[in-house]
């Protein structure tokens, strides 16, 4: 009989130098890191305006509706995909529920359910041309941000979608606890999509499928099915995203949504969610959306305009991608 | 039957495999020319052949990535219809491809039991995987094969070509069923040390009797591994030599056609 085969690596690693390189792999830490340099940068160049409890609690506010659609957006990216059509899914399901409740067509007990059937479809026919057509996902989402924004243009033209019922408005403003509604229903998402991702057979696949799509394809797993579904579970939560977001303006415009898919997918990234698929951090997600909405609320405090917002965004985006493609 | 085509019957095992008279074309190509070739229980054969011969077409076929267009497969003496790798799959035919095929950020444990996972709950895809099980059967397959991987749950990424294709080897052989082991090119792609350990490991697994298809244009290794060495030119299988009658020097005059 043979010797054991040994494919061991000869070189050992003492524990104190695994630790540190554990910590160091850990990107969202980094995250971490710029928000609380953020915090203080804010907090010196608005003096008092930026660091009170009440302006955290818009900050945390407004990245509720940035974190339900990231934790989509994450799922997605662990299987190598991307999906810009995130805020124009927000415009469609407000245009349709919104007019349905103004009009009080839609009841609005149902109006929640029907929010997020509606996002599930407009998921699913990305899904479907992901999956089955092949397109690639940034040009098959593409397609679908300009339909579904065209869609929602065509259906509200200028209409204004106002007055909505008060369990919608709740929804977008209440405080439970001194915390914003919308936060704890983005903080249920986000802890549902941190255990799919890493507790669950599916997320496994997700990370299969971003890792090497021929490996899963090889095993049993339905890429197809599975691909979709990512697609859809996002389509469902730019539905919730939708309330959220009508109850917190108390309207809905052809606009709504418009400018969300850069901001969520920016978060994502920034968190350390790898770009090319196989390796997600919903902790990361949670961070890098924070960071966002903090640096969005930053930035108007310090008076910059909306433009200029958006040139940091920008640059904050390639920076962060740059990151991941120097680190792999 | 082929004029070349000499079967010797050194061992009198039964036959797992019989491929009679396989035909592939692609268009006015003729990938497989009436191919033919029997695999004895826990017999290592070797496919060898140039470039084109039709190794690939072949292996495509008998594992259901690219069924032929005619021709018989019979397993332990029963006609089969493999239309899929999942058909090839369930009638105990496993391949590791030559590009390994692993998720890299998936640790070890995860890979050898990918769509295929112990679970924990029954709630279909949404399942929680039972890690521990597998964690701990991976280290009873690799143990049994004799591969020292450090810790089954390092990431894939992290491994080196040849713990790579030990993981491989280990995902396929560690399913009940399986009955033909098909490797495509198992030693191509790597270091000179990782290829000793791999052939070591082939060589382990012949001992243990796991029937084997080895594709490989590498004579040097067939000849440590292999049984019998199945030589095949413009589609069709002319030769099969036991590796102990014959030489290196016949087995390229088979290959590029001179004898």
């Amino acid at each position: 009989m043979s010797q054991p085969t040994s494919l061991t690596n000869t070189n050992t690693t003492n524990p104190m130098k695994q630790a540190i390189d554990t910590l160091r792999s850990q990107q969202f830490l980094n995250t971490l890191i710029a928000i609380i340099a953020m915090y203080v940068v804010f907090s010196l160049i608005t003096g008092e305006t930026f660091n009170t409890a009440r302006n955290q609690i818009t900050i945390s506010r407004a990245a509720a509706v940035f974190l339900i659609l990231a934790t989509g957006q994450t799922l997605i990216m662990t299987t190598g995909g991307i999906d810009i059509s995130t805020g124009s899914m927000v415009g469609v399901v407000g245009a349709l529920v919104g007019s349905g409740l103004q009009t009080e067509v839609i009841h609005p007990v149902l109006a929640v359910p029907l929010a997020i059937l509606i996002g599930a479809l407009l998921g699913a026919i990305n899904g479907f041309n992901v999956t089955i057509l092949k397109v690639p996902p940034l040009l098959a989402t593409l397609g679908t941000f300009v339909a579904y924004r065209g869609f929602t243009q065509e259906f509200m033209g200028v209409n204004l979608v106002t007055g909505l019922p008060d369990v919608i408005t709740q929804v977008g403003r209440a405080n439970i606890f001194g915390f914003p509604v919308a936060v704890y229903i983005a903080l249920f998402i986000a802890v549902l999509g941190w255990f799919l991702l890493n507790y669950t057979l599916f997320g496994r696949y997700l990370t299969a499928i971003g890792s090497n799509v021929r490996a899963a394809q090889v095993t049993r797993i339905n890429v197809r099915l599975v691909t979709s579904l990512a697609y859809i579970f996002q389509g469902s939560l730019a539905g919730v995203a939708a309330l959220v977001l009508m109850g917190r303006l108390n309207s809905a415009s052809a606009a709504l949504g418009e400018g969300l898919e850069l901001i969520v997918i920016a978060g994502v990234v920034l968190g350390g969610t790898f770009l090319f698929g196989g390796r997600s951090t919903m902790i990361g997600t949670v961070l890098g959306v924070y960071l966002i909405a903090m640096l969005e609320n930053g930035l108007i405090q310090t008076g910059a305009g909306f433009f200029t917002q958006r040139i940091i965004l920008g640059i904050l985006i390639i920076a962060a991608v740059a990151m991941q493609i120097n680190r792999k | 039957m082929n004029a070349y085509a000499v079967e010797e019957t050194a061992t009198h095992t039964k036959a797992l495999l019989e491929v009679r008279d396989l035909v592939k074309r692609f268009g006015g190509v003729h990938a497989l020319e009436d191919a033919s070739l029997t695999i004895k229980e826990g017999e290592s054969v070797a496919l060898v052949g140039d470039n084109g011969a039709g190794k690939s077409t072949f292996v495509k076929a008998i594992s259901g990535v690219q069924p032929a267009d005619s021709g018989e497969i019979i397993l332990r003496g029963e006609s089969v219809n493999i239309r899929s790798p999942q058909d090839a799959g369930r009638l105990g035919i496993e391949v590791v491809y030559q590009d390994l095929a692993l998720a890299d950020t998936i640790d070890v444990a995860g890979n050898v039991f990918l769509g295929e996972e112990h679970k924990r709950t029954n709630w279909g895809l949404f399942s929680i995987p039972d890690n521990q099980r597998m964690t701990q059967e991976t280290e009873e397959t690799l143990g049994r094969l004799r591969i020292n991987i450090p810790d089954p749950k390092r990431f894939a990424g992290t491994l080196s070509g040849g713990q790579r294709q030990a993981v491989a080897i280990g995902r396929a052989i560690r399913k009940e069923n399986t009955q033909l082991l098909v490797l495509d090119e198992p030693t191509a792609a790597l270091g000179v040390e990782e290829v000793r350990k791999v052939l070591e490991l082939l060589r382990n697994l012949r001992e243990h009797k796991q029937t084997m298809l080895i594709i490989s244009h590498d004579l040097e290794h067939v000849f440590q591994v292999a049984d019998r060495v199945a030589v095949m030119r413009s589609g069709q299988v002319i030769a099969t030599r036991e590796t102990a009658n014959t030489s290196k020097t016949d087995i390229v005059r088979l290959i590029v056609g001179d004898l």
